[in-house]
């Protein structure tokens, strides 16, 4: 997989923009008329959505790719995108609840958009467990691989459960319904937190693939059978 | 009941604050483990 430093490049990147994004998006954008200084979450909350389906999207190809060609490449991406996918569905979850409270007034509540969307933190969360609890990586890597491409049947309820149900949550914003002022926080910080992911994943992967590379490698011969071929036996 | 929303910076304050601690964390614990894994396979 490489051990090229350009992860760290693409990963600080992405921090510095998300820092840029978060002075913009704190310090310097206005306030929304309804929901006052409570909608500067909105620039936190929305790229880390719009990521997380990006990434679980990256997880359903890298199934895909290791059912139909195999490989352990795709096995470790898998496994990095999953693992990441989940991180940001919590975080999703975490900052929608803190969003829901002083506008909702709930912390929770089960509407299909957070519905769908803990769904998807159980399924992937299920999948990363279930990697822990199969030792042949072969039968892991095509379980998983399966499991991945029956999760992400969710991705797409997540997406349209705003228009497909009656919900609290309110429908996809476009750049028609959202005033230009609040445009490039919100852009800059989607890029930002896509390309600390996009980091943070390719070292994943490379962990992933060092462990299988260990996992299937020959047993090394132990110190007093090193000696002994060494010596010469007796 | 004007239905705007006033103050509320608490509530801004704890998403990102939470936002960067579980963005940071979790890039440095993927750190880590390369790290290790990297000086595991160096020997």
């Amino acid at each position: 997989m490489g051990n090229k430093p350009w992860p760290f490049v693409v990963a600080g990147f992405g921090l510095l923009l998300l820092a840029w994004g978060t002075i913009w998006g704190l310090a310097f954008a206005p306030k929304e008329i309804y929901m006052g200084d409570v909608q500067r979450i909105m620039y936190v909350h929305v790229p880390t959505a719009w990521n997380t389906m990006l990434v679980l999207t990256f997880a359903f190809a890298c199934a895909v790719v290791s059912l139909l060609r195999g490989g352990w490449g795709w096995d470790a991406r898998l496994e990095a995108s999953v693992e990441a996918g989940v991180v940001m569905s919590i975080l999703v979850c975490m900052q929608g609840s803190l969003w829901a409270r002083p506008t909702w007034g709930v912390w929770w509540d089960w509407d299909p958009r957070l519905t769908t969307t803990a769904v998807l933190v159980f399924a992937f969360g299920g999948i990363l467990a279930l990697r822990q609890f199969v030792d042949d990586p072969v039968k892991r890597a095509v379980w998983s691989a399966v499991a991945v491409v029956i999760a992400y049947v969710d991705v797409p309820l997540v997406y349209f459960s705003v228009r497909w149900w009656n919900s609290l949550h309110q429908v996809q914003s476009t750049p028609n319904t959202v005033s230009r002022a609040f445009h490039w926080p919100l852009r800059i910080n989607a890029f930002g937190v896509l390309f600390l992911m996009i980091g943070v994943i390719a070292l994943r992967a490379r962990v992933a693939f060092l462990r299988r590379e260990s996992e299937l490698a020959p047993p090394r011969p132990s110190a007093p059978a090193v000696a002994a071929g060494a010596g010469g036996v007796r | 009941m004007s239905g705007v929303i006033t103050g509320g910076w608490e509530y801004v304050r704890a998403a990102y604050v939470v936002s960067a601690a579980i963005l940071l964390g979790y890039a440095f614990s993927v750190y880590w483990r390369y790290r290790s894994e990297t000086r595991r396979d160096r020997r």
